[in-house]
């Protein structure tokens, strides 16, 4: 228990300490979703601020459980703390926990910013975005757990995965593949998944009715292959770095 | 006591042995040394040694990987953590109480310790020197008790001042019963303290023995020249 805490605190405070995180994370999604106030006039305010509760989850996941571990990896600190802590299990969920907590902060910062702005804000809000969090935090993370395992350096991948999440993130938003009949292969799209999870939660919690493009079945079964992604993933990281000696 | 036999090491899609029938153990009482030009194959052994790679063959006598401390070369770490951010990670890590002061370390530890650690409990790690750095990486991780202490390179690129603290704090470990493995570049720091060295060259160990027995073999008093001859001689 102690070995794990101890990834947690030493990770969320160089979260906290590396300002240049809320540029991605806080920054901007305020300035995005102040910028598309015409958009709100045609969906309600929930509908309209759950795509930037994903974009802000997702960031979270992708740069603090599968780029940092990727990181550690590549700079040999992976393998000393393993041997240190007896197991790589307590770097990884130390790692997750740290950013539920930053996603957490993150999504507040963001409510009373955006909320405010509209006059929408409400703790209920802050309340769905949480529920959202916390079911979408692990197999969100499981997911990223891709990433250590991928043979490039660090920095690559950072420049190149940070790159492609606003293409997914757009995509997800437009249903383009839809119209091209693929409504299976948007599913595999995170932000998708997390969108159409996040809108359920609303609905359940009344603050929005809104027809579901998957079944609660469909986004199980994905759920489910993320986890099965991340199990693996996490019996196949080793402690080497794939690119250069340590 | 720890001993290595006939250890052989290749990475996959390579036919070339990086570790080749490596034997040799490690004594209690010494500072035990690995030495090698880069890329003889010194980290590919500490990795197989923590269990971190697995050997082709041989027997490897060495406590399981949970009662070993790796200290690997690579310290990278937050540039924004302070100096008692990473204290008191690895005494969470350790299962430890966390450290409020470095004063209360008085008890246990050399009063010039003391000193360096006060000047750095507050300092971020980014405004630290690299020799300040890697000693308080090493004075605390090597406060993890374990039987066995392996650290790669715990003195590269370090001034002459750092370099001496770690090596004392290697000292210290040995004295307190503990067995101590590193691997260096840096002979000269080995001239004025007990040795036990293993030359590992082409994935062999070419020489294993005291200091001053592998000098006096090469004929000369400067380790650096030892070394230099020793390579040119194995490839002859």
């Amino acid at each position: 228990m102690r070995k794990w805490f101890a990834f947690f605190i030493i990770n969320l405070k160089m979260i906290l300490l590396e300002k240049v995180v809320y540029l991605w994370t806080i920054i901007l999604p305020v300035v995005l979703a102040i910028g598309q106030s015409a958009f709100l006039k045609e969906v309600e305010p929930v509908f309209f601020l759950h795509w930037f509760w994903v974009y802000i989850m997702i960031s979270s996941f992708l740069n603090g459980v599968g780029l940092q571990l990727a990181e550690l990896k590549e700079y040999g600190l992976l393998k000393t703390f393993t041997l240190v802590a007896g197991s790589k299990l307590y770097a990884i969920w130390g790692l997750i926990a740290s950013q539920i907590v930053y996603s957490m902060i993150s999504l507040s910062v963001f409510n009373i910013i955006v909320g405010s702005y509209y006059g929408v804000f409400s703790i209920k809000m802050i309340l769905i975005s949480y529920v959202g969090l916390l079911i979408l935090s692990i197999p969100l993370s499981f997911l990223f757990l891709l990433i250590p395992l991928i043979p490039a350096k660090n920095s690559s991948m950072n420049t190149l995965l940070n790159l492609i999440m606003y293409p997914l993130f757009v995509v997800s938003i437009s249903d383009v593949i839809l119209k091209f009949g693929l409504s299976y292969v948007q599913l595999l799209n995170p932000f998708k998944l997390a969108s159409e999870v996040m809108v359920l939660i609303s609905s359940f919690f009344s603050l929005e009715i809104r027809v579901q493009q998957y079944t609660l079945l469909e986004m199980m079964l994905m759920v489910m292959l993320y986890l099965i992604i991340g199990i693996i993933c996490i019996k196949k990281i080793n402690l080497l770095s794939v690119i250069q000696r340590q | 006591m720890y001993n290595v036999e006939n250890l052989k090491f290749k990475y996959k899609k390579t036919d070339e042995y990086i570790l080749d029938n490596v034997s040799f153990s490690l004594k209690k009482d010494k500072l035990n040394v690995i030495v090698g030009l880069n890329g003889s194959g010194k980290t590919t052994l500490f990795d197989c040694l923590t269990s971190v790679l697995k050997p082709e063959s041989g027997q490897i006598q060495f406590p399981r990987y949970h009662d070993i401390l790796y200290l690997t070369q690579t310290l990278f770490f937050s540039y924004e953590l302070k100096g008692k951010d990473f204290a008191n990670f690895i005494m969470r890590l350790d299962n430890k109480a966390k450290i409020k002061d470095p004063s209360s370390l008085a008890s246990e530890e050399h009063p010039d310790e003391i000193q360096l650690l006060s000047k750095l409990w507050n300092r971020k790690i980014g405004k630290m020197s690299l020799g300040e750095r890697r000693w308080l990486f090493v004075f605390f991780l090597t406060k993890i008790d374990k039987p066995l202490y392996i650290l790669d390179e715990p003195t590269s690129a370090v001034d002459p001042i750092s370099r001496l603290k770690i090596i004392e704090k290697m000292k210290q470990l040995i004295a307190s019963g503990k067995v101590c493995v590193c691997s260096t570049h840096q002979l000269q720091d080995l001239l004025f303290e007990d040795c036990h060295i293993i030359f590992l060259h082409q994935g062999k160990i070419k020489y294993e023995g005291s200091f001053y027995d592998w000098l006096e073999i090469n004929e000369t008093q400067n380790p650096d020249i030892a070394f230099e001859r020793m390579t040119k001689e194995i490839a002859l």
